[in-house]
């Protein structure tokens, strides 16, 4: 039996990580004032872990003017959708198995 | 991070942020029960100006034809009606979304919010301009059941971006709305109790279940 622990995603053992690939798989896009106020984190920590979850090709960046402001908006691409979910699965075996 | 506290923790936490981010949370039980107040108001302000003994069954179009001082106005007043209650409705959920938003510390307008709003006021829109269409060519006892179907079906369209309780009250309103067009003569009545007592019913279940 491969250990399922290795099934764990390492890209989200940050809350804030899975917090952010939460709002994205139920929602089209969001804008990032959005994700910082449902987080709750600092401008730049939201920064970096949607940079770093950029990097994996998890969420893509939407760029777009609304009147003459920039808004920023970010989605979960194919690939960032099916990793949460075998992550989800992970979690899933390890607490069903502990309740065995 | 890797107690089975923590992931169970963490598992709650995405269940909620997954909540938060889809639905708006800020309608008031307390409003849906003015709301409902308001429009039995309306129905019997309607009913006692025009004569009519609450509970008797009634025809617009009869009343209409009947000639007559009254007669002429009854489109003007059943429009007034509508648009007052239509109108205090709103305000009424409004200014209560606002203090719950603020108590709940939750966003007044976000995304979520816009989505509720867009798939309401789509079918309420369209049939405020069917009932303007009936009220214009005189169908004046289609009104009622018109108005009940497509509120319900707005309601049951926002019930996707708000608690459930809202898809549940649409479909009770919409079914509501498909009887009183089976009986036009009692259609007002019908229109009281889809407006009225559904919307105090619906506010009452709203606050206890989700406002303590």
């Amino acid at each position: 039996m491969k250990g399922f622990i290795t099934d764990f995603n390492k890209a989200f053992e940050s809350r804030i990580r899975l917090g952010i690939m939460s709002i994205l798989v139920v929602n089209e896009s969001v804008d990032f004032a959005t994700l910082k106020n449902q987080l709750q984190v600092t401008d730049g920590n939201m920064a970096s872990h949607l940079s770093a979850l950029e990097k994996l090709n998890y969420v893509e960046v939407r760029k777009q003017f609304i009147g003459r402001k920039p808004n920023t908006s970010y989605a979960v691409t194919a690939e960032g959708r099916q990793a949460f979910a075998s992550h989800l699965d992970a979690l899933e075996k390890l607490i069903s198995r502990r309740d065995a | 991070m890797s107690t089975e506290q923590d992931h169970l923790e963490s598992i709650r936490e995405m269940r909620n942020l997954m909540e938060r981010s889809t639905r708006y949370l800020s309608l008031s039980g307390m409003a849906g029960v003015m709301v409902g107040f308001i429009a039995l108001a309306g129905v019997a302000a309607l009913l006692t100006l025009m004569g009519i003994p609450i509970g008797q069954p009634v025809s617009f179009i009869d009343l209409a034809a009947s000639g007559g001082r009254e007669a002429s106005q009854i489109k003007e007043r059943i429009l007034i009606m509508a648009a007052l209650v239509f109108t205090l409705s709103m305000i009424v959920e409004a200014v209560f979304a606002v203090r719950n938003a603020r108590k709940m510390g939750l966003p007044l307008w976000d995304a979520t919010a816009r989505r509720l709003l867009t798939a309401l006021l789509i079918p309420i829109v369209g049939g405020g301009i069917y009932c303007i269409s009936l009220l214009q060519s005189g169908r004046l006892d289609d009104l009622a059941a018109a108005s009940l179907m497509f509120y319900g079906l707005g309601l049951i369209n926002a019930g996707k971006y708000a608690v459930p309780d809202v898809g549940r009250l649409g479909m009770a309103v919409f079914v509501t709305g498909l009887a009183a067009s089976f009986f036009p003569l009692q259609a007002v009545y019908f229109w009281a109790f889809g407006f009225g007592i559904l919307h105090i019913i619906y506010g009452i279940s709203i606050h206890f279940k989700h406002q303590r």
